[in-house]
């Protein structure tokens, strides 16, 4: 009854997702030039030029050109994000899972401290301490994003360590590290992936949000900015800050529902096997 | 005579179970020799598995001594053990859980191969074929992974698996146990093929004594983690001296009759 509607869900997902990413590879094609350039007289409401469909902002640089770069920074950030936390949270969680006793005990511990702070609070001291570059933003996300994954981890591992196709591995003489990594890991990791749309979508968000608060990078344009940008206007122009936030909304929405309908059929397959 | 390939004795191992702590295994000691099959029989919980893991070293005594090819197997330890366990290998009951979700009959064949460098990597194809054949399988199936090919067929390979590093010594844990009857007759005769060829030892685990009785030539039978009684084959099933062995042959019929 509900996988229709379900699917349907996915499928406007998928297409958000996928209109998303065309925007970002062809950012250059769509809108050339320097998005941060002035480009016409300040403050032009949208559907008044047709050079300039949704206006300017209070520099006169064009909004189209903004939300088209700006997707390309929120993906980039977001993906990359999302790729590091998984890959620190399933190397933590493999050698906690895996190794056990006093080192296991270690590394949950600081688990429980980074989960003890914000994620927010974290990235938002990080990058003010290491300052506003891509890189740096990516790695602070991280810094706060690993702990699900790392987790899920360690559970997965802690369960798989004692199947019977480890000790088989042990008796062939295989090195604990090959056994952790090429033996466990790849087995522990389709729950861990599961949590990719969710630390995706969470990566955009808190981009935007170090964005808003000026620690964004300051020179890329990011929905996040935008939204700042257009707050001084917000009586006059509300659009400057409406536009970009509905893009961030759609990009959000269409990363976890697109996440959310590969889970379900990843799981699907897994069940009629 | 020579020393016997594995010789253990004294051999203990306590779990703790709802805190207080109990002997898996108490006290056990065996040998066994070169070419020879040694049994070890037991109703479930009598602790046949717990001992084959501890010769194996997936799990370590908390008591006693094992000697492996004259070797303290005990004191062994990181790459040295990792490299001795070329020379003692098992094969699982469930064939299925005993290979990594992922693995193909290739790649399963070669870890050893690799691990124990026993063939340079240009040859590692033919040897596995060869080892796919000495095991009576088709080399085409290697290719396939391993939940596409049959219980019988994974045991092969899991048998194959086990000679790559050639070991002298084979720990069957239930190895027949999982498979249906005909395949469980190929399988020993399998068994008993390659331990004439190549002159292997077999530490049998198992709670079957008809299988047994026509595939091992010592006995040890194992009770609340304790040997009770050894003794050959046909000692231990003619004149029974234990209660558990007795009952172990009343739940094997067409022992009983003959016996």
């Amino acid at each position: 009854m509900k996988r229709p509607v379900r699917s349907l869900s996915g499928m406007v997902g998928i297409a958000i997702l996928a209109a998303l990413v065309l925007v970002a590879v062809f950012a250059p094609l769509i809108s050339p030039g320097d998005p941060l350039a002035i480009t016409a007289r300040p403050l032009l409401p949208p559907l008044a030029d047709w050079a300039h469909p949704l206006g300017t902002d209070r520099l006169g640089r064009d909004l189209v050109a903004g939300l088209v770069h700006g997707a390309r920074t929120s993906l980039a950030v977001g993906l990359a994000a999302a790729v590091a936390s998984l890959m620190i949270g399933s190397i933590i969680g493999t050698l906690a899972g895996f190794l056990g006793g006093w080192t296991d005990e270690a590394l949950m511990r600081v688990t429980d401290a980074f989960q003890t702070v914000p994620g927010f609070l974290l990235a938002l001291a990080f990058v003010s301490v290491a300052g506003p570059s891509l890189p740096v933003i990516v790695l602070a996300i991280a810094l706060s994003a690993w702990t699900g994954p790392a987790r899920v981890a360690r559970a997965e591992v802690l369960s798989l360590r004692e199947r019977d196709f480890v000790a088989s591995a042990r008796v062939i003489g295989m090195h604990p590290l090959e056994i952790a990594f090429r033996e466990i890991l790849p087995n522990a990791l389709p729950p861990v992936l599961a949590l990719s749309s969710v630390i995706v979508a969470a990566a955009i968000l808190t981009e935007a949000a170090l964005s808003f608060l000026g620690l964004g990078d300051p020179n890329r344009v990011t929905w996040g900015g935008m939204i700042a940008e257009g707050r001084a206007v917000l009586r006059s122009a509300p659009y400057l800050s409406i536009i970009p936030g509905i893009a961030l909304v759609l990009a959000v929405l269409g990363v976890y529902l697109a996440g959310e309908a590969t889970v379900e059929r990843a799981a699907r397959r897994v069940g009629h096997a | 005579m020579t020393a016997p390939l594995l010789e253990g004795s004294g051999i203990t191992k306590r779990f703790k179970r709802g805190g207080e702590s109990f002997a898996a295994v108490d006290d056990a000691s065996l040998t066994l020799g070169l070419g020879e099959t040694l049994a070890v029989v037991g109703p479930s919980g009598s602790g046949k598995s717990t001992l084959a893991r501890l010769v194996l070293r997936l799990l370590e005594p908390d008591a006693g001594a094992i000697r492996f090819e004259g070797e303290d197997w005990l004191a062994l330890s990181g790459g040295t053990l990792r490299h001795k366990r070329a020379r003692m290998q098992a094969v699982f009951q469930d064939p299925l859980a005993a290979f990594n979700p992922r693995a193909t009959v290739e790649s399963a064949i070669a870890d050893p191969l690799r691990i124990h460098a026993v063939a340079p990597r240009t040859q590692r194809r033919e040897q596995i074929a060869e080892l796919l054949r000495r095991v009576g399988l088709d080399p085409a199936l290697s290719s396939r992974t391993i939940h596409e090919i049959s219980g019988g067929q994974r045991q092969r390979v899991a048998i194959a698996r086990a000679l790559a590093s050639h070991p002298r010594l084979v720990v069957l844990d239930e190895a027949t146990s999982a498979l249906d009857v005909s395949v469980r007759g190929q399988v020993l005769d399998l068994l008993a093929r390659l331990q004439a060829e190549e002159n292997l030892s077999y530490l049998f685990i198992s709670h079957d004594l008809a299988v047994v009785h026509r595939f091992a030539h010592h006995v040890a039978v194992m009770d609340g983690g304790r040997i009770v009684e050894t003794g050959t084959v046909d000692a231990v099933i003619s004149d029974p001296q234990s209660r558990i062995a007795r009952t172990l042959l009343a739940a094997a019929p067409r022992l009983n009759r003959k016996a």
